[in-house]
């Protein structure tokens, strides 16, 4: 153990010098014996080219032509396929909730932690695109955002910023379900009168709103200095258009871009009863076509409501849920996945915010269970990334290039992750994963045998 | 629809209807009474003229809305249906004929919310709710006045905002409640928001009184209904006193306030508090109040249970008539939702149960009806339990074995040798074949590995105790705590253990049983019961070390010498010619007896007698030997007439009706010769009917025999039987075994059998070698004095946590049986090569799947990987005297083994897969 202790800075410089290493080549040839597109055919022995971080080009390779200045990674041996989507992941930061039950002005960009093992874990088990919410702890969590699982800053790993809002149905630590209810009911209330009181404040020229957000430094130039009409579904505020938008109060405004329609809500489901409520939530406020539901397997006796209402759904817990009857006490398996995919419901898997459970392996596991191997892979692949609405997901011209490269096939235990290319940068190359290669081989890292001279600069560089 | 009932206690004005029908269309009732025209083409349901039909119980409580109160003291916007799952089935609250219950929102807040009310049953939210936002829900007992302070931090807290306190807030104190409930209807009147209560507060409670809502506040205590009713009768609000203990002292005020109350049955089954002033559960309250004259509903804090809850509520003198009102129709009336259910009334919902007797004296529930349909009846769970059990049944033993050809790089029959490369059959179960060839039936499965070997048998282990560690004695028998494979035994079994010696945890000075038996295995389980017998050596004084021990073989031996005397005697004994017509077939059928349990064919009765027409004086008792007309069978039968009368008892072996003997009373009939005598058997009741007929046998003389029908279930054959034997041994008849009469009485006779005693029947086993006795015993000297105390009744122990053995291996090694050992080394080894055989345990649960690693340690320690291997298996197996069925991979034994990725017992080989009973292990 004595070894260890000084290793370890040794070791987070050496992965940090790894994974903040790769440069984004214009061109990438990326070569493999199998690519599965999820787009169509398969294509055997294929080519894929990246330029400037968009698939130029994809097919057999004697059709495509490998430019004289291209990069060219992978081989005969490697199975390409679109880097996974992680439809909804907690992990990466240092806690997943304030205390606090309405905190919609929280953004989870403050919290994110890029160096977190987390996001490294995520390149080993080819996760090129992640999104990033609240926990459920909460009544209305803070804001998300999607990133790739790679950079130095957040800035750098930023995809898309304050993308999606938290909101569980599941009660908070200390509510029960009616309470948390009337908690999530309350917190769109409270919006509405604090517009209201706002227009009425204006109308008496009272001007409330300016001088308090020039009072808390806000600036009311430009967009900001001009009002807007109210444009919610499901209720208005009329005369909103007086008020400057950049008047609104930060501690309201998010909610007011979901009752808006311009927020996606990732809504916490854990049991079916859950379901109806946030169901009934969105739909009071407007915002039914702009929610997913965050469901455990529990929540399998609601899935006819959640087919009605034509949300999709992120399969967040066990797979399966043990049903028993209540009449004749037997306990029969309740596949979720497997519901959801008969009914007609989008729907994705995640990881279960667990490195060492990775998507794929949730996938595999479905197939396991029954599932179709084609919904199995876009559960992972496709159709979270038509959930979270980003250009990633299949192989096809156009498309980011995010691709991974395995040993095999991609729902086979014994593959591995060879290679990731995120929009056309090599950021994951196992070859060169120290900390893997020290768990799997034992394999000491370069000068950590010996003494350790306080190099740790140098490293990095 | 039509539903007849012979009583129809409609509620409405408390009006009974004798042989009433009561018309339902579309979920609500039509018409109830006596003499109503059924419509043509409506079903009818005739309960019969005992059944009582009652209105659906109307529970005003629930429980299931959770522990959490709401933050603020005062919070009527809660509703309590955003708390209640529709989607949970509530067959427990049907089966109580509850059929409509009350949701709480809350509990222990001033007014913690809005009540409403519910169908326990039906598909959909919509149908299911009878009333939201029916009731104002309260408390000022002592459950609301623990309100903690209410704190909202601000956000962001600045230098100018600080971050705030918590304001307390109201009630600590009953007066403090009852100002806080005066403020609250002023508030109420005016309807504008006052911060001290929170947002809100104010206009939802102007909502609510205008909706002239009942203010459901619940008070226990006296001097809290005193106070609640001086608030009802100023407030200007319809109140409504939930809980009430207390009531009774306030009875008279009560009534002449015109408060009502919703009585709650106080939970029983719970302590009640030892303190003076501690409330205990006072049952003659409704029955006081309804006295005085004041309105009465009763709830239960325990909903399932309202209708028992509401009889035991009629004690101190409720009529019957006013127990039911007050669990249907004034809960009702009282939570504002009459006109949908309460009472039989046309327009009403079709919400009925129907019981055996009146709800209150004594009724049990039949069946319960929720808007026009049958929603639960008994036999709805029995239905589905037994539905449920015959399909797991199917499961398991529905499957016939699968035909599977093994074929392994590498076979490791267990013992040592080494088929390379081999393969192996498993048919029905068993292993059919093993050899570099064997026969490929059609149909059957060829599956390849590299790797073969026997299942592992875990020597001590505990797998299936589930915790316990209860020891049990002797005569336990340890079947009766085995349960099918489950997931827990599946996996272990995938880890390679297949066997398991379950042992219990610690031992006994009487000797405790083990069992073997296969964890995972559906059918064909145990393996041996009892597998062994388990002593510990060592006392708590060491001077008593060894007594129990050598006490139980000294009672063991006393017992086998008995039994051995008793079969010399029996060797001497020839059957004397003391009856001279004794058949060819009854002399066989005694030889049969002589050896104890061989199967005898048919019954048939005969009585010999040699002149035709005289009729012995006791014409029927003794041994009987019976020819079943129409088939080759053959079965015995004794009778006895039982003293002074005439009756007759006996038994019957008849292994064509029968595996166990059938034990016989009946009647005798000396003037008619007619007997008739049935009993017990093992797969069924079986009939003797016979009389007592004079037929000349093949010696042409006359002989009685006893000519009749033997019936078991729908099969009957007939017999004739011949007398054998005229003694009747009492004795034996208890014990199931063919018995003899003793020497001293029946001087011809046969020598009597001893006492059979289960308990010690395992110790004689052990005493012939037959059976294994593990002691614990673990210091050097006194496994010296342990063997030898062994030796000394030709018994070799078995030895468990034996840590001294290898000082005395050498004294001792020749008088072993085994030892059990978890880890092993070269000295282990050294034992091994003195021959004595060693088996691993675990001593665990569902650790025995360690049991391969614990081996294969013991091979880096030093140890043989074959005789590792052996100690897994094969040796494991002769030590525990079960190598007839398991341990190795050999022609006949059972099908339990395991393909491996390498070589056995190396770290790195995985078990890919396994085989119990010739079924494959799958885990769900």
């Amino acid at each position: 153990m004595k070894l260890l202790r000084p290793m370890k800075p040794l070791l987070a410089g050496a992965a940090l010098a790894l994974f903040a290493g790769a440069v984004a080549a214009d061109k990438l040839v990326i070569q493999a014996g199998k690519i599965l597109t999820l787009a169509g055919e398969e294509i055997e022995n294929g080519v894929i080219l990246i330029e400037n971080g968009r698939i130029a080009a994809i097919g057999a390779a004697n059709s495509i032509e490998t430019p004289w200045d291209a990069t060219v990674i992978g081989g005969p041996e490697h199975v390409a396929m679109p880097g996974f989507v992680e439809a909804h992941s907690n992990s990466g930061m240092d806690r997943t909730n304030e205390n606090i039950d309405v905190a919609p002005f929280l953004d989870i960009r403050d919290s994110v932690d890029p160096v977190a093992y987390y996001f490294e874990d995520c390149l080993r088990w080819g996760i090129t695109t992640v999104n990033l919410q609240q926990g459920w702890n909460c009544v209305v969590g803070g804001q998300g955002m999607i990133v790739r699982p790679h950079g130095m800053t957040v800035e750098a790993m930023m995809m898309r910023p304050t993308y999606g809002l938290k909101l569980s149905a599941r009660p908070k630590s200390g509510k029960s379900r009616a309470t948390q209810a009337q908690a999530l009911r309350t917190a769109f209330g409270d919006l509405r009168r604090y517009l209201e009181d706002l227009v009425q404040s204006e109308k008496d020229e009272r001007g409330f709103a300016k001088r308090e957000a020039l009072f808390q430094g806000r600036d009311l130039e430009g967009e900001k200095s001009e009002g807007k009409a109210m444009t919610g579904k499901a209720w208005t505020v009329a005369g909103l258009e007086l008020i400057p938008r950049g008047a609104i109060d930060e501690k309201q405004a998010p909610l007011l871009d979901v009752v808006e329609g311009n927020q996606t809500i990732y809504f916490e489901c854990d049991r079916a009863m859950d379901v109806d409520t946030a169901l009934s939530i969105a739909r009071d406020n407007g915002f039914l076509e702009k929610t997913v539901l965050v469901v455990d397997a529990d929540c399998w006796e609601a899935f006819d409501a959640i087919a009605a209402a034509g949300v999709p759904v992120v399969l967040d817990g066990e797979l399966v849920h043990m049903h028993r009857d209540p009449l004749s006490g037997e306990e029969t398996e309740k596949f979720a996945a497997g519901i959801l995919a008969e009914k007609g419901i989008p729907f994705a898997l995640t990881s279960r915010n667990s490195s060492t459970q990775s998507l794929w392996f949730q996938a595999a596991k479905a197939v396991g269970f029954g599932l179709d191997r084609e919904d199995a892979l876009a559960a992972v692949t496709s159709s979270p990334a038509a959930i979270l609405g980003v250009d990633v997901g299949t192989l096809e011209t156009g498309k980011l290039g995010n691709i991974v490269l395995m040993t095999g096939d991609p729902l086979k235990v014994t593959s591995l992750v060879d290679h990731v290319v995120i929009e056309g940068a090599h950021v994951y190359d196992r070859s060169k994963d120290v900390r893997n290669k020290q768990l799997l081989d034992g394999t000491q890292p370069s000068g950590t045998q010996a003494e350790p001279t306080p190099t740790v600069a140098k490293d990095e560089e | 629809m039509a539903i007849r009932a012979g009583t129809i206690l409609t509620v409405e004005n408390g009006r009974v209807i004798e042989n009433g029908v009561v018309l339902v269309r579309d979920g609500r009732i039509q018409a109830v009474g006596a003499d109503l025209e059924v419509p043509l083409g409506a079903e009818v349901v005739d309960y019969g003229p005992d059944a009582v039909l009652a209105p659906g119980l109307v529970s005003a409580y629930s429980d299931d809305q959770g522990s959490r109160s709401t933050d603020r003291a005062a919070n009527p916007m809660l509703d309590a249906l955003d708390g209640y799952d529709f989607y949970a089935k509530n067959y427990a609250l049907l089966r109580g004929g509850v059929t409509s219950t009350y949701v709480v929102p809350s509990n222990g807040r001033l007014l913690s919310g809005l009540g409403a009310m519910v169908k326990t049953f039906g598909d959909t939210r919509e149908q299911r709710i009878i009333g939201s936002g029916i009731a104002l829900h309260g408390a000022i007992d002592k459950s609301a006045r623990t309100t903690p302070g209410y704190w909202m931090p601000p956000i962001p807290a600045t230098v100018d905002v600080g971050i705030g306190y918590a304001v307390e807030q109201l009630p600590k104190t009953t007066m403090g409640a009852i100002l806080g409930l005066r403020e609250l209807v002023a508030l109420g009147r005016t309807g504008a928001e006052a911060p001290e209560w929170g947002l809100g507060v104010g206009p939802a409670l102007a909502r609510a009184m205008e909706a002239k809502l009942p203010w459901r506040i619940s008070a226990v205590e006296e001097h809290e209904v005193r106070a609640l009713v001086d608030f009802a009768k100023s407030a200007g609000v319809v109140v409504v006193i939930d809980k009430a203990h207390g009531a009774k002292p306030v009875a008279k005020a009560i009534a002449a306030a015109g408060v009502p109350v919703i009585y709650q049955v106080p939970a029983w089954g719970s302590d009640h508090g030892k303190d003076e002033d501690a409330r205990w559960p006072d049952y003659s309250v409704p029955a006081a109040l309804i006295g005085a004259g004041a309105r009465v509903a009763i709830s239960s804090s325990t909903p399932t249970r309202l209708l028992f809850d509401a009889q035991l509520a009629s004690r101190g003198g409720l009529s019957p008539e006013a127990g039911l009102r007050a669990i249907t129709l004034t809960p009702a009336e009282l939570l504002g939702v009459s006109d949908r259910v309460g009472s039989i009334k046309a327009g009403k919902d079709a919400d009925f149960v129907v019981l055996s007797a009146h709800p209150l004296q004594g009724g049990t529930v039949l069946a319960t009806w929720l808007d026009g349909a049958l929603a639960w009846a008994p036999d709805y769970e029995a239905d589905a339990r037994r539905a449920a059990a015959e399909k797991k049944n199917e499961r398991i033993s529905q499957v016939p074995y699968p035909t599977i050809v093994v074929t392994a790089d590498e076979i490791h029959v267990g013992d040592g040798t080494i088929i390379a490369p081999g393969e192996v059959l498993l048919r029905d179960g068993k292993i059919g074949a093993v050899g570099r060839r064997v026969p490929r039936p059609a149909g059957s499965e060829v599956v390849h590995t590299s790797c073969l070997m026997p299942g592992i048998i875990d020597a001590r282990g505990h797998l299936g105790l589930d915790g316990s560690s209860k020891v049990p004695s002797l005569d336990f028998d340890l079947k009766q705590i085995m349960a099918p494979g489950d997931l827990v035994d599946q996996r272990v079994a995938l880890g390679g253990v297949t066997t398991v010696v379950m042992a219990p945890r610690g031992d006994s000075s009487r000797g405790a049983p083990s069992i073997a038996y296969k964890p995972a295995a559906q059918e064909r389980q145990v393996v041996r019961s009892p597998a062994t017998v388990q002593m510990q050596w060592a006392d708590d004084n060491r001077l008593n070390s060894g007594k129990a021990v050598r006490s139980l073989l000294e009672k063991g031996k006393s017992y086998k010498e008995k039994w051995d005397e008793y079969h010399a005697k029996l060797a001497k004994w020839e059957p004397s010619d003391e009856e001279d017509a004794i058949t060819e077939a009854a002399a066989e059928s005694e030889e049969e007896e002589a050896a104890e349990d061989e199967p005898k064919d048919d019954k048939k009765k005969k009585k010999k007698k040699k002149g035709d027409p005289e009729l012995d004086p006791d014409p029927v008792t003794g041994r009987w030997i019976a020819d079943a007309k129409n088939g080759d069978a053959k079965f015995r039968l004794k009778l006895v007439p039982a003293e002074g009368s005439g009756d007759v008892e006996g038994n019957l072996r008849a292994p064509s009706v029968s595996d166990e003997l059938v034990e016989l009373t009946g009647s005798w009939n000396r003037d008619e010769k007619k007997l008739l005598a049935s009993g017990l058997g093992s797969k069924g009741w079986v009939q003797v009917d016979a009389t007592l007929q004079a037929i000349e046998n093949e010696a042409k003389e006359k002989v009685w025999k006893l000519v009749g029908t033997l019936t078991a279930g729908s099969t009957s054959s007939e017999f004739t039987a011949d007398r054998t034997s005229k003694d009747y041994p009492v004795a034996g008849r208890s014990q199931g075994r063919p018995v003899k009469p003793e020497v001293a009485k029946e001087p011809k006779g046969k020598p009597r059998e001893p006492r059979l005693d289960p308990g010690m029947e395992p110790v004689k086993d052990i005493l012939e070698g037959r059976r294994v006795l593990v002691v614990t015993v673990s210091r050097g000297d006194e496994i010296v004095d342990c063997v030898t105390a062994c030796s000394e009744f030709g018994v070799k122990p078995v030895l468990y946590a034996s840590s001294g053995l290898y000082s005395v291996a050498s004294r001792v090694a020749s008088k072993l049986g085994g030892v059990l050992v978890n880890s092993a080394d070269a000295r282990t080894e050294d034992l091994q090569a003195r021959g004595v055989p060693l088996a691993f345990y675990s001593g665990m649960e569902e650790g025995t799947i360690d049991l391969a690693l614990m081996a294969a340690y013991s091979v880096q320690r030093g140890m043989s990987p074959d005789g590792a291997l052996r100690a897994l298996t094969s040796d494991s197996a002769k030590l525990l005297k079960i190598e007839a069925r398991v341990g190795r991979i050999a022609q006949g034994l059972d099908a339990d083994v395991l393909a491996l990725d390498g070589p056995p017992l190396a770290p790195g080989t995985s078990i890919t897969r396994a085989w119990v009973n010739g079924r494959e292990i799958v885990t769900e």
